[in-house]
């Protein structure tokens, strides 16, 4: 019987597997073919794992934060898989791995999370889609933010064609976990956008990258200026992520799921 | 000398802005709001196809111009970021200098307002110029900025045509009076009525799921959160609130009918923007490389 008390077992299995395929990956110049059968193992194990659980409750697994995090952690080792295929970013895995292992682990340490509740606002079809492609983009931009503070100190022009990589790829998901949330709150709310907080804090992020995009196609502007916009941008996101909860001018924010209003 | 003239620009914005107080958003309600983007439109495209060499036009779809005006945007967006937004009414009872900039309630204040407009024009312009001669990645600019173009321009024009009401609908009592956010009664066309509402609880009491069976007109619908009813064309009825305290004995909810005519517009401008997001991803920075030269 697959539930919650043999989770360990699998969620073991399945992080020993994915840090096996980042391991190869790092150390291939080329696309590792082991990386890609640990890392699709370690996938299989836990869609095993979210199949049982799905049989045993009865219901699909996507109400609680608990039940909503295994699907960030299985997606995470999706896309970090598609990516490392098609481009060969050879850090992908280490990254996706990474992020997969904090929800894994997240989920282990706080079982209390699997009986709570998941208020009707967020019990839609756009909830899960949105938050992942959202984490996604967060965890492709955190890497580009690593890169400028990096560069900041030591500049070389190759960080900076990595940062471009990284941004495209983080502001694509940015744009579409955007867009999704959009027709989301249309439907839950009546608006798509109604510069609630979150969203002005979302669009600030999403123009700061933006704006790297085009100085590094057009401008003239040398590269501590670059490095210095990927870092604002990527504390933007920290504020658009986090940061507004504590934030004076939005405690009227309905993004605020972490309390009853 | 870019920046002269936006500054004159910007400037003259806040002289309105308090001379006048916030953009009059109703005063552009449609037809009105189409009229002037057609002129607009029709002049932007002149000023592109007949006028090309001119400073003015120069200036209109230069790159630079893109990046100073979603740099503006930003600075516009740190304001409504940090500032309360309030609405008009409490907006009105603020006083000091930022209150007379229209910081508390900045998406209707004439300088936002400049800046998307600037915002808009120069997107406009590149569009038309990718459309004409662009090469590389073509698609992909063209969804992204078109796609962009549109939803903000629906957002902003549409805005002075979308009414969100309030309905409180009391179980056997039809009701056709309607409140927008400033308290203001409206009579809808057609009556509403709550058949039955029921809530149903999480073991540690919060609620999981709220329904209401109402009459809209001559529809029967069933009201979810998430699941709002489409009335009609551009018109759709969500289930907001209930009486929480009573639960399943809640003898009213509270309906609400967003009127937004411009949706499909809205939607179409997202929906390209959601294919060039992909585009991007695809393709990546590599192909565009080449366009420094452009």
């Amino acid at each position: 019987m697959i539930n919650w008390d043999n989770f360990y077992v699998f969620a073991t299995l399945s992080v020993g597997l994915w840090l096996a395929g980042a391991v190869f990956a790092l150390r291939s110049s080329t696309r590792s073919r082991m990386a890609v059968g640990f890392t699709i193992a370690g996938i299989m194990v836990l869609g095993i794992f979210i199949a049982g659980l799905w049989e045993y409750l009865q219901r699909p697994p996507l109400r609680t934060m608990g039940e909503t995090r295994l699907w960030y952690s299985f997606f995470m080792g999706i896309a970090g898989l598609l990516t490392y295929i098609r481009w060969k970013y050879r850090w992908i895995l280490s990254f996706s791995t990474l992020l997969s292992t904090v929800f894994v682990v997240i989920n282990l340490l706080k079982p209390e999370i699997h009986d709570q509740s998941l208020m009707p606002a967020l019990q839609s079809v756009w909830f899960i889609p949105h938050v992942t492609v959202y984490m996604f983009s967060y965890s492709v931009l955190g890497c580009a933010f690593i890169i400028a503070v990096t560069g900041l100190f030591c500049h070389k022009e190759e960080y900076l064609q990595t940062a471009d990589n990284l941004v495209y790829a983080g502001v694509a998901f940015l744009s579409i976990g955007m867009l999704l949330g959009s027709l989301w709150a249309k439907e839950a709310w009546g608006n798509y956008w109604s510069w609630d907080p979150k969203e002005t804090w979302a669009v600030i992020t999403w123009m700061g990258y933006l704006i790297y995009i085009h100085l590094r196609l057009f401008g003239r502007v040398g590269s501590k200026s670059l490095y210095v916009l990927l870092i604002f941008s990527f504390l933007a996101l920290q504020m658009c992520w986090y940061g507004v909860n504590y934030l004076p001018a939005a405690q009227q924010s309905i993004h605020l799921y972490n309390r009853n209003n | 000398m870019r920046y002269v003239y936006v500054t004159g620009y910007l400037s003259l914005a806040a002289i309105i802005q308090l001379l006048m107080g916030n953009f009059p958003l109703s005063f552009v309600a449609f037809p009105l709001n189409i009229v002037f983007a057609v002129i607009w439109l029709f002049l932007l495209w002149k000023l592109y196809k007949e006028s090309r060499k001119s400073a003015f036009t120069r200036f209109l779809y230069s790159p630079q111009t893109s990046i100073l005006s979603i740099f503006l945007l930003i600075a516009g967006s740190l304001i409504i970021g940090l500032f309360p937004q309030l609405s008009d009414v409490e907006a009105a009872m603020r006083t000091g200098v930022w209150a007379l900039l229209g910081c508390y309630n900045f998406m209707t204040s004439w300088i936002f307002i400049a800046i998307l407009f600037l915002l808009l024009s120069n997107l406009a312009m590149i569009t038309f110029h990718a459309y004409y001669h662009r090469k590389t990645a073509r698609w992909r600019f063209l969804l992204n900025h078109a796609g962009l173009w549109l939803a903000l321009f629906a957002g902003f024009f549409g805005s002075s045509d979308t009414r969100t009401l309030r309905i409180p609908l009391y179980k056997g009592e039809p009701a056709r009076e309607a409140f927008d956010m400033n308290g203001v009664s409206y009579h809808l066309d057609y009556e509403m009525e709550l058949r039955s509402f029921s809530v149903e609880y999480y073991p540690n009491g919060s609620p999981s799921r709220f329904a209401a069976e109402v009459r809209l007109g001559d529809d029967e619908a069933l009201l979810e959160v998430n699941h709002p009813y489409s009335y009609r064309l551009g018109e759709d009825v969500y289930l907001t609130s209930y009486d929480m305290a009573s639960g399943n004995e809640s003898k009213y909810c509270v309906l609400q009918v967003v009127i937004q005519p411009w949706k499909y517009i809205m939607v179409a401008g997202i929906l390209m923007m959601l294919a060039g997001a992909v585009l991007l991803f695809i393709n990546g920075p590599k192909k565009c490389v080449n366009l420094k030269k452009v």
